[in-house]
């Protein structure tokens, strides 16, 4: 029971695994560029957790952990601003977001 | 602080600031490109200067900024050889954005910030360092490549790129979290010495008990959490050289990017990802680690080698061939890699590695200062539409047949001894791994087929026009220019090897 009861690094692990493999699934399955700009969100947001955890239960002396997450949440919203931009020009050429539905490239 | 050490760096930031706010103040209405990129040029020159000139000095540098940025010897090798190769780049560059972009500050100050992120990513010694450098040359490289605003298919390349990039970036720093956690640090040298002191804490080991069956895994297994950060790392590593499998994007975001652009990405991001992955492997080698990941860069290389070099046959796209070849390439390089992890043919595959990287760069960038002058002749990148294009311009036409049998590994080129010493790193590992030189000969053979169309279209081919004889327009000076310094660089660094040599020599004893 006392796994159950106290809270360890094993928790946290667990979540951000969850949460990445959904934002993994969710960023290769998806259709709309939203939803995976949403999803890679979701697998950065993953990892800031894991970084956090191990901050706080493997270096609680040192903060590296805690800055390295700050620097990717920073990092996430510059490529999601480029990301948006990116799918509003997309949007203009292809009146649509629906990824199935821009291949002018093949092969 | 040593400011002194990232005085290259300084200079190629403020280069890319100074060519937005000159921007500013040059007249719209006039063409501004020349002023914009001879702006750019002198600061990447200045940039490369004092570079060189630090080494020559006698300046030599340990780890600075709290171990987070480390100028050793090949950190200045390959920073040199990426200054070169965005110098190249602007140079072959001129004409095309003059003509097709709307916006040439934007475009020549990203290039100097993605190189600013190459060049962070080559020296930097720790991992939030080298994320964040990274993630500069990363995201400059989406925004060049959507820079054609009036392209569909330049914004369909973009997002491409983003969405691959976006993903393996997020499946190396997973990798890097869990290696953080296993040793508690960040910093590259306090990791490779966790591994070496612990790392025996992350294999199975059995004793055999009488009466019981064999263990599901075998002795020396890693567990599971340290091979999980292996590849996780690995597959964000090898999207940046386009590896198979980690090759998908290349294609498309090849045809699609700007000219420029395309060559570009495929000379200075290939290096910086080639140099952070020799770091990283560097760091992650250990007893328990090094079978692993030999395993797994095998696997790579073969599949790179292959599947490049197959696919390319079929190809009528100039640049979906060229992004074809530099994936092959790539399976080239990590045959080197490959051979990095054993003490005996560490030498000649580091000697490989960078000689093979600076060449690569030359006969690259020459091809594409050829095809960019040829594509605007043309209107076409189609290869079809290319016939008697050697006939008419005869000096560019032998530039190209040079580079592109450089490219192939035949003598009298430099891409002959590059392919011999990564080869000969290999062939020194032992006869295990003759299968896999075998596989890189056979596959070269087969890299002749489609290399040679091309010259065969250039010089051969049917014209229906009258327009075969050489023609009179002469190209522009900084493209000549440009596709000049690559032959003299192939053919230079065929004759005289020995100044790589040297210096490659000069990292092995350090270590």
């Amino acid at each position: 029971m006392n796994v159950l009861l106290e809270i360890g690094v094993q928790h946290y692990l667990v979540l951000a695994t969850a949460l990445f493999c959904i934002g993994l699934y969710g960023a290769t399955t998806s259709r709309n560029l939203i939803k995976v700009l949403m999803s890679i969100e979701l697998m950065l947001n993953a990892i800031n957790i894991n970084f956090i955890a191990f901050s706080k239960y493997v270096t609680p002396e040192a903060l590296s952990g805690q800055v390295f997450a700050i620097f990717i949440i920073t990092v996430a919203a510059a490529e999601a601003g480029v990301g948006l931009a990116v799918v509003l020009a997309i949007y203009k050429h292809f009146k649509t977001v629906d990824i199935s539905k821009i291949h002018l490239m093949k092969w | 602080m040593d400011l002194l050490g990232i005085l290259p760096e300084i200079l190629v930031c403020l280069t890319a600031l100074g060519v937005i706010v000159l921007d500013l103040f040059l007249d719209p209405a006039k063409p501004r490109t020349g002023k914009l990129a001879f702006a750019n040029g002198l600061g990447l020159t200045l940039a490369l200067g004092t570079l060189l000139g630090l080494h020559w000095g006698g300046y030599a540098s340990v780890e600075t900024f709290s171990g987070a940025f480390l100028p050793d010897l090949t950190a200045v090798f390959f920073r040199a050889v990426l200054l070169l190769a965005a110098l190249l780049t602007l140079m072959l560059s001129v004409g095309y954005v003059q003509d097709k972009l709307r916006h040439p500050g934007e475009f020549y100050s990203l290039m100097s910030l993605a190189t600013l992120g190459a060049l962070f990513l080559v020296s930097a010694s720790e991992m939030l360092t080298f994320y964040l450098s990274l993630e500069l040359l990363s995201i400059s490289s989406f925004v060049l490549v959507a820079l054609r605003k009036t392209q569909a298919r330049s914004a369909e390349a973009a997002i491409k790129y983003l969405i691959f990039g976006s993903i393996s970036s997020a499946l190396m720093l997973f990798g890097f979290s869990l290696i953080y956690g296993l040793s508690g640090s960040l910093n590259f040298a306090e990791i490779n010495t966790f591994l070496h002191q612990q790392g025996s804490e992350f294999v199975y080991r059995f004793t055999a008990v009488e009466g019981q069956s064999a263990p599901a895994f075998q002795d020396g297994h890693l567990k599971i959490e340290l091979m999980a950060a292996l590849v996780l790392i690995l597959g964000g590593l090898g999207y940046k050289i386009a590896a198979v499998p980690f090759h998908l994007w290349a294609p498309d975001v090849y045809e699609g990017a700007p000219l420029p652009v395309t060559a570009f990405l495929s000379a200075s991001s290939k290096v910086a990802g080639f140099a952070s992955l020799m770091r990283i492997l560097e760091t992650l080698s250990a007893d328990v680690t090094v079978p692993f990941w030999t395993r797994m860069i095998v696997i790579l290389a073969v599949l790179s080698i292959v599947y490049g070099n197959v696919v390319a046959i079929a190809q009528q796209n100039i640049k979906r061939l060229f992004a074809y070849s530099s994936i092959a390439h790539a399976g080239y390089l990590l045959m080197g890699i490959v051979a990095l992890s054993e003490f005996k043919s560490r030498d000649m595959a580091l000697l490989g590695l960078h000689y093979y990287l600076l060449v690569y760069v030359l006969m690259n960038l020459g091809a594409f200062a050829v095809m960019i002058y040829f594509a605007a002749k043309s209107q076409s990148v189609r290869l079809q539409d290319w016939t008697g294009l050697g006939r008419q311009h005869p000096w560019l036409g032998f530039v190209l047949t040079a580079c592109l049998l450089s490219l192939t590994g035949l003598p009298p080129f430099a891409g002959f001894l590059g392919k011999f010493y990564l080869f000969g790193a290999v062939t020194m590992m032992g006869s295990q791994y003759l299968w896999l030189v075998l596989i890189g000969v056979l596959s070269s053979v087969v890299s002749l087929y489609y290399y040679a169309r091309i010259i065969r279209v250039l010089f051969f081919g049917q014209t229906e026009s009258s327009g075969s004889s050489p023609s009179e327009q002469t190209p522009p000076v900084l493209l000549a220019l440009a596709s000049g310094i690559s032959l003299v660089g192939i053919l230079g660094l065929f004759v005289f090897p020995n100044w790589v040599i040297d210096f490659v020599a000069q990292i092995n004893q350090l270590i």
